[in-house]
């Protein structure tokens, strides 16, 4: 009898999973992993099953919690470190390294404009004293790469390391990105290198938007890591024109502080994830400067904006040629500013080679 | 589709019991076929008609008489290698087809035979069932204790596949990607505990749910690494590909009172058929080989009722499996180079300390649940208070669903054979 209630119970436990997994809501999305609920396909039917399971987070809480508590620091692609900082564990390679700096090579020679180098190095490049204990990595001979290559750099890892090592809140403990501190550190080096003078700390009145964000790795990691979100103003910031120019939306100001308040607050830097951008200070004549770059240009672009009308290019999401976009506009220099983990994880970049 | 995914285990899985279940003991056969192929449909995809195809050739074969059919059935698995098709189960459907018509079996009704031979818990890959294991479930009320037994059976395969295989195959490339001894002793045991727990887990998950729809299989992993010879080895791992190649090879051909000679002939015969069923690289026959070698070593040179001992066992399994997971002979041996600090290999390094650190209670764990410690211990539980089993069902059933909800599954190996 005790068997039967047990095998009927069982039966009852899975039609009532499949009844909620069914009756989820369709086309929202999953917040915790900012991006939608996968969609039924037959070929690959699991996406939608396991996106939809019941109190799916407290599931990944569950399976986090014990791999945790097996001694493993490392979930779903993030690792923790000390002192509350999670580090994305990437898979790179100097061979992908060499071919994305082999077509800024390219790009170099086939365009009249200076080109700049400069690449981000990651948490785990810069913040020693954060890693776990006895952790290893031979990101060395990424770097080794890029100091071989024969392209006009700009080093930012020295600045980098020396501030971090300070204890500067240069990167966000939750998030692959620099903080707006670190985007200022690496924008000073680069407007020297650009041959103009940068501005210092007290020309910007630096205030704190958002003091609960938790970015990529830790929502991976399912953590909040209370970092804050502060934005570099500057008298008349308020004047520049932001244009997507995919989707033909424009904005005025830097900042756009309502996505503060939403799934992604790092969208405040209003150029995230589009493949054309542009910021002009109207009525104003000024050099032009194309900034090729991922994620990382977000938050350096307000400060070249300063300096410069940009023009903001991610290769990974733009469709048209780069070559063509620099022949067509006298710019003064093209930057290429990537981080380390996505020029030496991913072929991003072969796009500029025509 | 296998049997470990959200869409089989949380929707596939309900409603074929329910339709099973449903419709008349008598009919029962024919729902079961009609799952079987549902459920080979979703899992071959485009070779969806490879195994009803199969079957009717079987059928046909089955009133062909000597033994044309049993080996007209075995040449069809070097044909479809030949032929470039790669559908899933096909390997495993060949051995239990020719062992169908090697024991002479006549079953006129084809839909009967097609619900034994694509039993879609089997059906991918194994374990190897024989048909008169099966016959009787057919038309069976249910049978709640044997359903318990299964979904319990079931759910231990699940948390030994989805939880530990998984994540040991993870420490496996972790370490194989390393250059030092340490890293390649590590990889070598993350990878004897992963095939161990990906392979039994699955067995188990498919005998529980063929117990669900009432059918009694036997189990096809018994400690294997608790051996005190490689032949005992062989018995108690991957036990029903064992039983099938003794019972249709190595008996046949001789077996061992015709001589030491013909003794030899079989084994080489049975470790051949083995290496080439798994697939037809030189890594596999390098496999095959070495175990062919350490067994007839063992029949030939150990006095009867003298074992190796479980270490040197253990250590002689562990190298065998080297050539198992190296694609190529050269980087097996490669992997040995590195494993006896030959070739100026560093002992280790920093990094190696780094990942044994986090992997090491995970590894610990997982090799102490695959003694019969655990085992032993929850099957005494089950016999004497088994109230107290349900909890633990409960638990594992959330583990279940926390790896399912974490997703990205390894695949399972043997269903590429």
């Amino acid at each position: 009898m005790r068997e039967k209630i047990f095998c009927r119970l069982c039966l009852a436990i899975l039609l009532l999973l499949l009844f909620f997994i069914v009756r989820a809501p369709r086309g929202a999305r999953l917040e915790s992993e900012n991006r939608a609920y996968t969609a039924f396909s037959l070929a690959s039917p699991d996406g939608y099953f396991t996106d939809r399971l019941p109190m799916r987070e407290h599931l990944l809480r569950f399976y986090r919690n014990i791999a945790l508590a097996l001694g493993k620091n490392e979930f779903a692609g993030a690792f923790l470190g000390k002192k509350g900082y999670i580090f994305s564990a990437e898979e790179t390679s100097a061979e992908i390294l060499t071919k994305n700096l082999d077509a800024v090579s390219a790009f170099a020679d086939a365009v009249d404009t200076p080109v700049y180098t400069a690449i981000v190095g990651a948490k785990t490049d810069v913040l020693f004293t954060c890693l776990p204990q006895l952790y290893a990595d031979d990101r060395e001979s990424l770097w080794q790469v890029l100091e071989k290559s024969e392209l006009q750099t700009v080093d930012l890892l020295p600045t980098l390391r020396r501030r971090g090592g300070e204890g500067k809140y240069i990167y966000y403990r939750g998030d692959h990105h620099l903080t707006s501190l670190g985007s200022y550190y690496v924008y000073r080096e680069i407007v020297e290198v650009l041959g103009a003078a940068p501005y210092v700390a007290k020309d910007f009145s630096v205030g704190v938007v958002k003091a609960d964000f938790s970015g990529s790795e830790a929502r991976k990691m399912l953590r909040e890591t209370q970092d804050r979100i502060a934005l570099f103003c500057y008298a008349g910031d308020g004047e520049y024109l932001v244009e997507n120019l995919d989707s033909g939306a424009c904005m005025h100001g830097l900042y756009d502080e309502e996505k503060l308040h939403s799934a992604d607050p790092y969208g405040v830097f209003p150029i995230a994830d589009c493949g054309h951008a542009r910021i002009t200070l109207p009525g104003a004549e000024r050099q032009k400067l194309l900034l090729l770059c991922d994620s990382y240009g977000d938050a350096l672009a307000p400060f070249l904006a300063r300096h410069y009308d940009l023009d903001i290019v991610d290769p990974r999401y733009f469709g048209g040629s780069v070559q063509t976009l620099v022949k067509e506009n006298s710019y003064a220099a093209v930057l290429v500013y990537f981080g380390m983990d996505t020029v030496a994880g991913r072929e991003v970049l072969y796009k500029i080679r025509f | 589709m296998t049997l470990y995914t959200a869409f089989f285990l949380l929707g596939f899985l309900p409603i074929s019991v329910i339709v099973y279940y449903a419709v008349p003991r008598r009919a029962r056969y024919a729902a079961l076929c009609a799952i079987d192929l549902v459920f080979y449909a979703l899992a071959a995809g485009k070779f969806f008609w490879i195994l009803p195809l199969f079957t009717l050739v079987t059928y046909g074969l089955s009133f062909v008489k000597g033994r044309v059919g049993f080996f007209g059935m075995l040449a069809i698995l070097p044909l479809t290698r030949l032929c470039g098709i790669s559908a899933v189960g096909v390997s495993f459907f060949v051995l239990r087809a020719a062992a169908y018509l090697y024991d002479g079996h006549r079953e006129k009704n084809f839909v009967r035979l097609c619900a034994f031979l694509c039993l879609f818990p089997t059906v991918t890959a194994g374990p190897l069932t024989r048909y008169d294991a099966l016959r009787d479930g057919f038309d069976k009320p249910a049978n709640y204790p044997l359903i318990e037994r299964g979904i319990l059976l079931a759910l231990a395969g699940l948390v030994k596949k989805l939880f530990f295989a998984d994540a040991l195959y993870a420490a496996f490339a972790q370490f194989h990607a390393g250059g030092t001894a340490l890293s390649a002793v590590a990889a070598l045991l993350c990878y004897a505990l992963y095939i161990y727990f990906d392979f039994s887990g699955y067995s188990d998950i498919a005998i529980g749910i063929a117990a669900v729809f009432g059918f009694d299989l036997p189990k096809n992993f018994d400690h294997p690494y608790l051996s005190r010879s490689v032949g005992e080895f062989f018995r108690r791992w991957h036990i029903s590909l064992g039983t099938w190649l003794r019972d249709y090879v190595y008996i046949p051909l001789g077996g061992s009172r015709r001589g030491k000679g013909r003794m030899l002939l079989s084994l080489g015969s049975v470790w051949l058929t083995s290496a080439l069923w798994h697939g037809s690289t030189l890594s596999y026959l390098l496999w095959g080989g070495w175990f062919f070698c350490l067994i007839a070593a063992e029949k030939l040179l150990l006095p009867r009722g003298v074992h190796l001992g479980h270490v040197s066992t253990l250590a002689l399994v562990l190298i065998g499996w080297v050539f198992f997971f190296s694609k190529t002979p050269a980087a097996a041996f490669a992997f040995f180079e590195r494993l006896f600090c030959l070739g100026g290999t560093l002992l280790y390094c920093r990094a190696d300390l780094y990942n044994g650190m986090r992997q090491f209670p995970f590894v610990l764990l997982a090799a102490f649940c695959a003694t019969p410690i655990l085992h032993n211990a929850l099957c005494a539980l089950y016999r004497r208070k088994k109230v107290l089993i349900y909890p633990l069902a409960a638990a594992a059933f959330a583990l279940v669903l926390s790896c399912l909800a974490v997703g990205a599954h390894q695949p399972f190996l043997y269903a590429s054979f």
